[in-house]
């Protein structure tokens, strides 16, 4: 070989290593600014609280509420959780649990703790599910209801829940997660502030070792468990950083399925929730900004910072790898579905969000991973120098902690959630994550690029669309 | 043979972003630190204080004794004792009989500590959460001095802010009722339920004629704000006020704003301008028709309810279906109606609306379903 070719493969190699650099640079930066943002708004938003906050109220002016809650297997937490959402504090709300197909026990155990009769009124279907068994109604509170049906995935449970709600206002809740008992009330409000609110998302916290207690209704303290742990982290970064960063230039990529208010109307016109992907709330959360961008539709996705929901993580490796594979193929999805936004006439949303989930999440694995595999082979060769891959690496982590630790100082001036011993262990939890956490999850989003393009079916549906779905544009009404 | 490296410009930047980012990062703990130090002192400054002032306010309530000598408010201290002395204020349903008693007791000890003084220095000086808190206070207190800075941020462009002060200038001076109703028209920033709180407080005649004014005065936009807050009204004067807006408005949201206001009111008398909606061509009208007919539905309706009960919008046959159920209340004759309709829809809505009248008598008041939620050990969440 030449040293002509020599040289100019090391020019590329640094070229490439440059963009690497400049890569991770932008990516914090983005993280950076979101966090600001929240540094900004945050301690106003809780004084404001202090001085106005929001109060039980009873108002029949308050808008009403259907609470969706699909059920797939869930006979441990099932009936727990409907008993925490009917304690919720809001003058007008029904329950709708969509058992969907479940192979355990889940419905006998509705029916015994809720003393379930066959519903006498109309399945209305306004958007098309599976078959829907039987729909009932609990003799006990008759604000819920629970439809049986067969299996097609949660997306599916929500439209059959959607055909049977009566409420303008559709609340999506987990049903192995744990609501605050004013959550309505919070989410509720910013829909009267402000006309144009099609949507409200509300923050998601870590509950699982969380005591409860009567009025509040967890006193955060932290996991045991390292995974776990770890988690608290990223949550604390999603929510507390990133969304509240995004929210106010209407600019939030994805409303949690966990807590997310919508009104019906939308919901409807944007078709229902797709049934052929993995997940369905970030796809929803695109469509509305999708439909509403499309069709001129004066509107604001509103963002709560409250923590209102606490939502069980996963424990062991596995189940996070699988969680987190499933999170990223459904992101693949997403941005392939809505590819015209990205750059397109959404304002702040085209130009920062979808930029930011295409580059920096989406493509985050392949950039990531690769850019490992490439910098490692290229200082085998002599092309790159150890010490900067050192530096590189160094640099990575510390940006890394950084996110983290603005993410831990939003917490304190803002909610000052846990203890400061508990503190202490979520900064070397920052620090540790860096050392097999972060290519672990790496790892299991690549995993999820990659069963996305290779389409690997999902809930045995071979036509799994994958790389080549059609971009979703909202239908023109009369 | 060695290659080429990364070069030196590449390494220098790499090695400055890591300083960079090192020294940030260190500052961020640093700035952490001091925080928590800080939140740490602050907060056991103020469960001190908290503690303190919860026991003197409390003596308002239960007639104790109070110190011979009040404590000091520090300046830090006045956000924490300000929104205590609000909370008191605001009685609790249990001792609303008691307001006589209570408030006047709670005023004194608040001029004594000078709460008045302070708050209506930060009405100037103070932030918008702190504004809002005085502000609250001092409509508590009606304190007249507050009632020109009161109108003035009543005119803020902030809904929580400009809300607080129409609540203040109202509790200080009644006159500014119709100011309040021309804000509550102008508005759609402020939130009803809070809306609701404020126009509870006014005496009802004064609301009569203050809506009325306003209303008056209104675009459509508007009268459908104003309509929202009509069952706060006497039944009589609301009446009219909606009859008003039925004869001057054609816009068919407003129309529907009307009628859906004067449903809970409707009687025999209504039933004729009922029917000549049920004939219009919107449905948003036809819901709000249908629910004023619902309240004076006759026999003769029949027809026009079968009708509207095979309409092509779903919520319009389920509102006729509800007033056919209304029509047969509990007579059992709503079987045989029922076997005589022919249409699919208009059976299905009545079987729906049949089901929710169900639904909705064995409804359980909220304390009902917390105590259902508590008497389950696993579900005190």
């Amino acid at each position: 070989m030449s040293v002509d070719f020599h040289a100019t493969m090391g020019a590329v190699v640094v070229f490439i290593e440059t963009g690497l650099f400049f890569y991770f640079l932008v990516i914090n930066g983005y993280y950076a600014f979101t966090g600001s943002v929240a540094l900004f708004r945050l301690p106003g938003f809780v004084k404001m609280h202090l001085a106005d906050p929001v109060r039980r109220s009873n108002s029949t002016l308050d808008r009403p509420v259907t609470m969706l809650v699909p059920a797939f297997n869930e006979r441990e937490i099932i009936v727990t959780s409907v008993r925490s959402m009917l304690a919720l504090e809001y003058v007008n709300f029904e329950i709708v649990v969509i058992n969907d197909g479940s192979t355990d026990d889940t419905l006998e155990r509705l029916h015994e703790a809720f003393d379930l009769e066959p519903y006498e009124g109309i399945y209305r279907v306004e958007l098309p599910t599976e078959e829907v068994r039987e729909v009932y109604q609990s003799r006990l509170h008759p604000e819920l209801r629970v439809i049986d049906k067969a299996n097609g995935g949660k997306g599916d449970a929500l439209n059959a829940g959607i055909n049977l709600s009566r409420y303008p206002l559709l609340f999506t809740a987990d049903a192995d997660s744990y609501y605050h008992r004013q959550t309505l009330q919070w989410m509720v409000e910013p829909f009267q502030r402000d006309r144009r609110t099609v949507v409200v998302g509300g923050a998601v916290a870590v509950g699982n070792a969380s005591t409860p207690v009567d009025d509040k209704p967890f006193s955060p303290s932290l996991p045991k468990n390292m995974m776990q742990l770890f988690q608290v982290l990223e949550y604390l970064r999603a929510f507390l950083a990133t969304r509240m960063g995004f929210a106010p230039f209407n600019a939030l990529g994805i409303v949690s399925g966990a807590c997310g208010l919508w009104r019906r109307d939308i919901i409807i016109a944007c078709e229902g929730f797709r049934t052929d992907t993995i997940w369905e709330d970030m796809e929803m959360t695109l469509r509305v900004h999708n439909y509403c961008i499309n069709t001129g539709q004066p509107y604001r996705i509103a963002f709560s910072p409250f923590p209102v929901c606490w939502t069980d993580v996963p424990a062991s490796p596995k189940v996070l790898y699988n969680q987190r594979k499933g999170w990223h193929r459904h992101l693949s999805e997403c941005v392939m579905i809505h590819r015209k936004l990205l750059f397109g006439n959404g304002g702040v949303f085209s130009w920062v969000t979808m930029p930011y989930l295409v580059f920096f999440e989406w493509l985050a694995p392949v950039v990531v991973i690769g850019g490992v595999i490439f910098s490692l082979l290229m200082a085998a060769l002599g092309y790159l120098d150890w010490n900067t891959q050192w530096w590189l690496l160094g640099l990575v982590f510390m940006l890394a902690m950084f996110g983290s630790i603005i993410s831990i100082l939003l917490d304190e001036i803002s909610f000052t959630a846990y203890r400061l011993s508990q503190v202490w262990v979520l900064f070397a939890a920052a620090l540790l994550e860096n050392f097999g956490y972060r290519q672990f999850v790496m790892v299991a989003n690549l995993s999820g690029l990659l069963a996305w393009i290779f389409r690997r079916p999902i809930r045995g549906n071979t036509k799994y669309p994958g790389l080549f779905v059609a971009p979703w544009v909202p239908k023109r009404r009369d | 043979m060695r290659f080429a490296s990364a070069s030196e410009p590449l390494l220098w930047l790499i090695e400055a972003s890591v300083l960079l980012s090192s020294i940030m990062t260190a500052a961020l703990i640093v700035a952490f630190v001091f925080l928590r130090t800080r939140n740490t002192i602050v907060r056991a400054r103020q469960e001190r204080l908290t503690h303190r002032w919860r026991s003197i306010f409390k003596t308002a309530y239960t007639g104790e004794d109070l110190p011979e000598v009040l404590p000091r408010v520090g300046r830090r201290d006045w956000f924490t004792v300000i929104a205590l002395f609000s909370q008191f204020h605001q009685l609790r349903d249990k001792d609303r009989d008691r307001a006589r008693e209570v408030h006047p007791k709670l005023d004194v000890l608040a001029y004594d500590i000078g709460l008045d003084r302070h708050a209506l220095y930060w009405l100037n000086k103070g932030d918008d959460a702190e504004k809002i808190l005085a502000l609250t206070a001092l409509g508590q207190l009606r304190e007249r001095a507050a009632l020109d800075d009161a109108i003035r941020l009543s005119a803020d462009d902030g809904a929580e802010l400009s809300r607080a002060a129409a609540h203040c200038a109202l509790r200080i001076d009644v006159r500014f009722t119709d100011g309040v109703l021309e804000l509550v028209r102008d508005r759609d920033d402020w939130v009803r339920s809070r809306v609701e709180t404020m126009l509870k407080e006014i005496d009802r005649i004064d609301l009569d004629e203050a809506l009325r004014a306003a209303i008056g005065g209104a675009d459509e936009a508007g009268r459908r704000r104003l309509l929202d807050f009509v069952r706060f009204c006497s039944p009589s004067p609301a009446r009219a006020v909606c009859k008003r807006v039925l004869e001057e408005s054609e816009e068919e949201e407003t129309i529907a704003a009307a009628l859906r206001s004067l449903a809970p009111l409707a009687s025999e008398e209504d039933r004729a301008l009922a029917m000549k909606y049920c004939a219009h061509k919107s449905p948003i009208v036809l819901l709000s028709a249908l629910r004023v007919l619902r309240k004076c539905v006759r026999y003769d309706d029949r027809e026009t309810l079968l009708r509207l009960a095979s309409h092509r919008d779903y919520w319009v046959r389920l509102r006729a279906a509800e007033a056919i159920v209304a029509l047969y209340g509990e007579s059992g004759l709503i079987e045989d109606f029922v076997a005589e309709v022919e249409d699919r829809y208009a059976r299905d809505a009545i079987a729906q609306a049949l089901a929710e009248r169900k639904m909705m008598a064995n409804r359980s008041p909220l304390r009902d379903r917390r105590a259902a939620s508590q008497g389950a050990p696993e579900a005190r969440l």
